[in-house]
């Protein structure tokens, strides 16, 4: 390559890297982004749980005020009632006493009056007893004796209405309505003061929904602009590459293979559709952390030990013009990369175009080098993993009879496809996701990434339970500890979708062979969360 | 002896072999450890929210049973005030069964001493008109009428007055009755209320006692939460201790290799 072409190389290596720092850079804000969105979404989701449990707090609490305001005013009237009852019977006391001294002096005052009677017909009866007088006097004796007798019971019945009336505990009764209203007073500014709290509960729970709603619709906005500036990123690093890089693409990446696209160099003056520029082009697969340093020198020399030391492909089907691409079988191939390792999974590779250019042009132009491309794209090589599947709608325990056992006992049932022999196995774990009602899907964001964030707090693993005709069984419960991925605890009667994430052990330096992935929702993916009553 | 070829610090390439697959497992072990330890700061964090809801079940829990306990008070002070009510008002129905004998009772002397007084004045005039016609009649008996006259006269006074003060006694009664009806009518309302009523609404005693049931049972539903939890993070915890021996032993041994291969 001579001086000019390095040059160029340099411009080209330089201006595809800054474009390729930007796109990642508006890719991990974008990852960012939605990571917030997901959040704010999870506050809104939080906060309208704790505004929907603050309010139906709230209405316990209103109810048991209303309740205890009314029987408050009724024992304030009661308490009226029962001290006018006391003021009349202290009056009924008083004037019943003095009705039975009355009625009392009014009876000695008859029998002092029969005794006058008596003393007359003595007289009478003694003088003699065939006058007129003594027949009239025996007469009068014997009705006021009969008065004096009535008076006498009279007077023993006016003692008794007293003695009863007496004995009627008004005051022990006022006394009574006075304690019980003190203990009604203080039960009603409990509630009061318990309704209070739950209200005020209830208000800041609204303009803490209030407050996350903002932060949901700023972090959805922010989330929106970035996706439009990842967008144009991605668009001007697609047409550097086409215009100064050959259009050098790497896609398609499976366990074993991926194919590479690229246009053939062409001649910068009149296109000599019988004389290509490059008689042979090859790729060589560098790590991604290696690119940097990878120079046409190290091609070249890898050129050199031929085909045999698997460091390199030759592409074999190029026509002169139009895109070129072929599938790489690197698994077939035994393909190594610029260092000689075996390929890895997980790792981050790109590729260098190397084109030989024909002797012809070699020797028109007197430089003897060949042409070594820019990087490609950035790519990892997975394979993509088994998936589980939800196999039956979650199941309460059957509790029935067992009267120790408290709360609720869900069981969820998945299968995945046996992974293969000679793999670490996948960890499956059990994602809740709260359900708005209606929806058929979550009412937020969450994909894999997003899956493979949620803290162990919030998930639970599944436990393999039989393996049949190739599918792996697998059985998480779910009790009063299980969270939502939000991390917020289990409602009950709330709805939720059930998602099984296949996560691969990675290690400190790689992931792992199969990509994880996420269960689709399906028909058995959503569940209510029913909680028994405790009566 | 062979000689095996020397990379520039001088370590045979099977060593260095070695060596590096002992890096590997360090490598994979400081991973397991990362993870691990991920795992127990997010259980760490669950057991924290879980401690935090039981404590504030365990606030309403007392709450509501000191709700309750009031709450019993209450309907047993109400109970009484009903009983005491009740009993009071039979007594005084009672007594104006009392009163109300009183009343016809006075009536019934009133009217046959009346009667009576009025013989007796018509004998008191008879034995003064036999006086005058025969003087032979004693004095003791004339002046004898005279007195049993002026008897009759205050017994009719008197009774007059206990009859007028056992109907007002009567009415007094009445009214207190009805004050008592009203006040015992009252206590029903309020024990119906706060204690029971059936087909009614739920009464405020009831209500306290199922708010007391309910934060009861969420409080035991706490306290399985946070044990399964702790559980959890208990068991994590034990895996976290386990990787992290293993991860030092393998430092250890990586050490002592290195150690070796540069002394060899």
């Amino acid at each position: 390559m001579n001086t000019y072409s390095e040059n160029l190389w340099a411009t080209i290596v330089s201006s595809l890297q800054s474009q390729e720092l930007e796109l990642k850079s508006f890719e991990s804000q974008k990852s960012a982004a939605l990571f917030t969105v997901y959040y704010a979404q999870g506050a809104v989701i939080t906060t309208t749980q704790k505004l929907q449990a603050a309010g139906k707090h709230a209405a316990l609490k209103t109810k048991v005020k209303k309740r205890a305001v009314d029987s408050n005013n009724l024992a304030n009237n009661q308490l009226v009632s029962a001290t006018r009852a006391d003021q009349y019977m202290k009056q009924s006391v008083t004037n019943m006493a003095v009705c039975a001294s009355n009625v009392q002096i009014a009876a000695n005052s008859i029998t002092r009056l029969a005794g006058d009677i008596g003393t007359i017909f003595s007289i009478l009866e003694a003088a003699d007893q065939h006058s007129a007088l003594y027949k009239s006097a025996a007469h009068v004796r014997e009705l006021i004796n009969d008065t004096a007798y009535n008076a006498e019971a009279a007077s023993n019945l006016a003692m008794e209405a007293s003695m009863h009336t007496a004995e009627i505990a008004s005051t022990a009764l006022l006394d009574q309505a006075k304690s019980t209203n003190g203990l009604m007073n203080n039960l009603l500014e409990i509630c009061a003061a318990e309704f209070d709290t739950a209200l005020q509960a209830a208000t800041a729970a609204t303009s803490e929904l209030d407050a996350a709603s903002v932060s949901n619709s700023l972090a959805g906005g922010n989330l929106q602009n970035i996706a439009v500036e990842l967008d144009a990123a991605q668009l001007a690093y697609g047409t550097t590459n086409e215009r100064l890089n050959f259009d050098l693409n790497v896609s398609d990446t499976g366990e074993n293979s991926f194919t590479v696209s690229f246009d053939p160099v062409a001649s910068p003056f009149e296109p000599n559709t019988s004389l290509p520029v490059a008689q042979d082009y090859y790729i060589i697969l560098v790590k991604d952390s290696k690119k940097a340093t990878f120079s046409l020198t190290t091609a070249t020399a890898i050129l050199e030990q031929g085909e045999s030391g698997k460091h390199i492909v030759k592409i074999v089907t190029v026509a002169p013009q139009g895109t070129c691409s072929q599938r790489v079988k690197f698994g077939e191939l035994a393909l190594k990369d610029s260092d000689g390792d075996e390929i890895g999974y997980g790792q981050s590779y790109v590729v260098f175009l190397l084109a030989v250019y024909t002797s012809a042009y070699k020797k028109m132009l007197n430089d003897f080098s060949d042409y070594l491309s820019a990087a490609s794209n950035t790519f990892v090589l997975t394979a993509t993993g088994p998936k589980a599947d939800i196999t039956a709608k979650p199941m309460p325990v059957d509790t029935k009879g067992d009267k120790a056992q408290i709360g609720l006992t869900y069981t969820i049932r998945f299968c995945s496809p046996k992974p293969p022999i000679g793999d670490d196995l996948p960890e499956y774990r059990c994602i809740l996701l709260p359900a708005a009602s209606g929806l058929s899907k979550p009412d937020f964001v969450f994909d894999l990434a997003i899956a493979q964030q949620v803290q162990a707090a919030n998930y639970t693993v599944g436990v393999r339970t039989e393996t049949k005709a190739g599918f792996d069984y697998y059985t998480a419960a779910i009790g009063n500890e299980t969270t939502d991925n939000f991390g917020n605890p289990l409602i009950g009667q709330a709805e939720y979708f059930v998602l099984v994430l296949t996560i691969w052990p990675g290690s400190a330096e790689n992931t792992a062979r199969f990509t994880d992935r996420l269960s689709d929702l399906n028909v058995h993916s959503k569940f209510q969360y029913l909680v028994k009553d405790q009566s | 002896m062979s000689e095996q070829p020397l990379n520039s610090s001088g370590i045979t390439e099977q060593k260095k072999t070695e060596l590096d697959a002992l890096t590997l497992q360090v490598l994979a072990a400081q991973y397991d450890v990362d993870r691990n330890q991920a795992i127990v700061a997010s259980l760490t964090q669950k057991v924290a929210n879980f401690q935090g809801f039981l404590s504030l079940a365990e606030q309403s829990r007392t709450q509501t049973y000191n709700n309750k306990t009031l709450a019993t008070q209450l309907a047993e002070s109400v109970s009484g005030l009903k009983q005491n009510s009740e009993i009071a008002l039979a007594e005084m129905n009672a007594a104006n069964d009392d009163t109300d004998k009183l009343s016809l009772a006075i009536k019934q002397v009133t009217d046959k001493l009346i009667y009576s007084a009025a013989l007796i004045n018509k004998l008191a005039r008879d034995v003064v008109k036999q006086k005058a016609l025969n003087p032979l009649v004693s004095d003791e008996l004339v002046s004898m009428v005279g007195t049993a006259g002026s008897d009759a006269n205050n017994a009719v006074a008197l009774t007059l007055v206990a009859l007028k003060s056992a109907f007002a006694a009567g009415a007094l009664n009445q009214e207190s009755e009805a004050a008592l009806a009203l006040e015992d009518q009252q206590v029903k309302s309020l024990y119906n209320m706060i204690v029971t009523s059936p087909g009614e609404a739920v009464s405020l005693k009831l209500m306290l006692d199922q708010s007391y049931r309910d934060a009861a049972y969420d409080y035991q539903l706490q306290e399985l939460a946070l044990k399964a939890t702790e559980k959890g993070l208990n068991d994590a915890q034990a895996l976290l201790n386990k990787a992290q021996i293993k991860l030092q032993s393998l430092q250890s041994g990586l050490a002592a290799a290195n150690a070796a291969a540069l002394a060899g």
